[in-house]
């Protein structure tokens, strides 16, 4: 292996070409400025301290790192500020009082700036625990705005993954077999609510598949018997209690038909019956007070 | 990653800051006797600073608040009821916090600047008492100060003034899209 090829020696030659194209840049672009209602922007400086960071924070393939994005503005800031504390032939010197009043100003919109960033990943931070609240609506708020339209409701996993694990218990099995099944679960709460089912088990599955995230205690799973619909009509709700913009919290639901299958002429009659399961899509999102679509 | 972006964060603190600068520049220039570009750069470094330091401040004790506050204030412009308790001690503590940052920020601004004042330059060249000079920068700092506090009481008004406007029924139909 040639010395050449060394990892030091790459590193060393990669640094010194990232520092030598900064500087080339920064002294490129030095002196252009843009004049936007008086004031003079030096756009140079941004480009050059955009390098730095990269130069400093971003390795290799990596995702760009939030350090990068958040210290940008000063870096800028410093780098549009060091002009003014070289005299000629590199000297250093303090600035006289006007120009310090620029730098002054400069450095606190720089800082202002850095804290922008800094909330909008401290949001991030909050989506990623919380990533429910992108299914709401944020017209209210004073502070963010969804720029995407994408609103994705995690309770239509939930309910998938529900149905997938009703299926798996009963698909299979016999209808009298599914017929105890569901009478095992049975809770009656009192005569004018609709019956219940004990899906303490089921929920605990789902809990233990799907990615483990501060919001998850807010999602809960509901089976209910209506009363008055055509045999094993269970209603799966996933209930959203955490914060949202409807004060009660909001379900969406799933309507599975628990049949007998249809037997088939000519096969064997003393085979008992099977299960067939049907399921409807998941609702929309419908209100937890008013039980009405929520928008 | 830039789904959901804190645009009017940005949009209103640019407008807060922007009518905050002009109205208490309008009152040092008017209560100092400064010219207008100097009142208006001194307005600006303190108003921008005063704003770093509460981010600063709400990023230290943002830990502090429960997550369920915070993400129901943010996201969705709804109090808790038991944080209605809470608003008026900070409050008073955001207003006199900020008096105070703006004040100091101005004394250090002009020891920056080297500015010199005539009360300033007065006390340096005469041979009067030491009291007599003490009183005499003691109260030019206190006018300062007491200019200050004149200034952001106006500021603070109209922006609360600006934001009970801007939460009214019509008002918010012309801001917010639908």
């Amino acid at each position: 292996m040639s010395i050449l090829a060394s990892d030091l020696v790459r590193n060393i030659l990669t640094s010194f070409a990232w520092i030598f194209l900064i500087g080339g840049i920064g002294w490129a672009l030095a002196g252009t400025t843009v004049d936007i209602l008086g004031w003079k922007f030096y756009p140079g400086s941004w480009v050059t301290g955009a390098l730095i960071c990269l130069f400093l924070f971003v390795s290799g393939n990596d995702e760009i790192p939030r350090i990068a994005f958040v210290s940008w503005p000063l870096i800028s800031a410093a780098v549009a500020a060091i002009p003014k504390f070289l005299q000629d032939e590199f000297r250093l010197k303090i600035p006289a009082p006007p120009t310090r009043q620029e730098l002054v100003t400069l450095t606190l919109f720089s800082a202002i700036l850095s804290c922008w960033f800094q909330f909008h990943f401290l949001i991030q931070d909050w989506l990623e625990d919380y990533p429910s609240l992108l299914a709401e609506d944020f017209d209210q708020s004073a502070f963010v705005v969804n720029l995407e339209g994408d609103r994705p409701i995690r309770g239509e996993t939930l309910l998938e993954q529900a149905e997938t694990l009703l299926r798996d218990q009963l698909e299979n099995s016999t209808w009298s077999e599914a017929e105890q099944w569901l009478y095992d679960r049975r809770e009656l709460a009192s005569p004018i609510e609709p019956a219940t089912l004990n899906v303490a088990d089921l929920e605990q599955q789902i809990r233990s598949q799907i990615a483990e995230l501060p919001e998850n205690p807010f999602w809960n799973l509901d089976i209910q018997i209506p009363p008055g619909a055509p045999d094993y009509t269970l209603n799966m709700r996933a209930i959203w209690t955490g914060p949202s913009s409807e004060p009660r919290g909001y379900y969406v639901q799933k309507t599975c038909r628990i049949a007998q299958a249809p037997i088939i002429a000519g096969a064997n009659p003393t085979s008992s019956s099977r299960v067939q399961i049907t399921c409807e899509p998941t609702s929309p999102p419908l209100s937890s007070f008013t039980g009405l679509a929520i928008e | 990653m830039f789904a959901v972006f804190p645009l009017r964060t940005i949009i209103f603190q640019c407008l807060f800051l922007l009518i905050a600068i002009a109205i208490e520049a309008r009152v040092l220039q008017l209560r100092l006797a400064l010219p207008y570009r100097t009142s208006v750069e001194y307005s600006t470094v303190i108003n921008l600073l005063s704003t770093t330091i509460g981010w600063i401040a709400f990023f230290a004790l943002d830990q502090l608040v429960p997550l369920e506050v915070k993400i129901q204030i943010i996201f969705f412009d709804r109090w808790i009821s038991g944080t209605t308790t809470w608003i008026v001690p900070v409050g008073f503590f955001t207003f006199f916090s900020t008096f105070f940052v703006e004040a100091k920020g101005l004394d250090l601004l002009q020891l920056l600047l080297e500015v010199k004042t005539p009360q300033r330059q007065e006390v340096k060249a005469s041979r009067i008492t030491s009291s007599k000079r003490v009183d005499r920068s003691n109260r030019q700092s206190t006018d300062q100060a007491y200019t200050v506090l004149i200034a952001n009481a106006f500021s603070y008004s109209a922006i609360l003034i600006l934001s009970i406007l801007m939460r009214l029924p019509y008002l918010r139909l012309l801001l917010y899209r639908n």
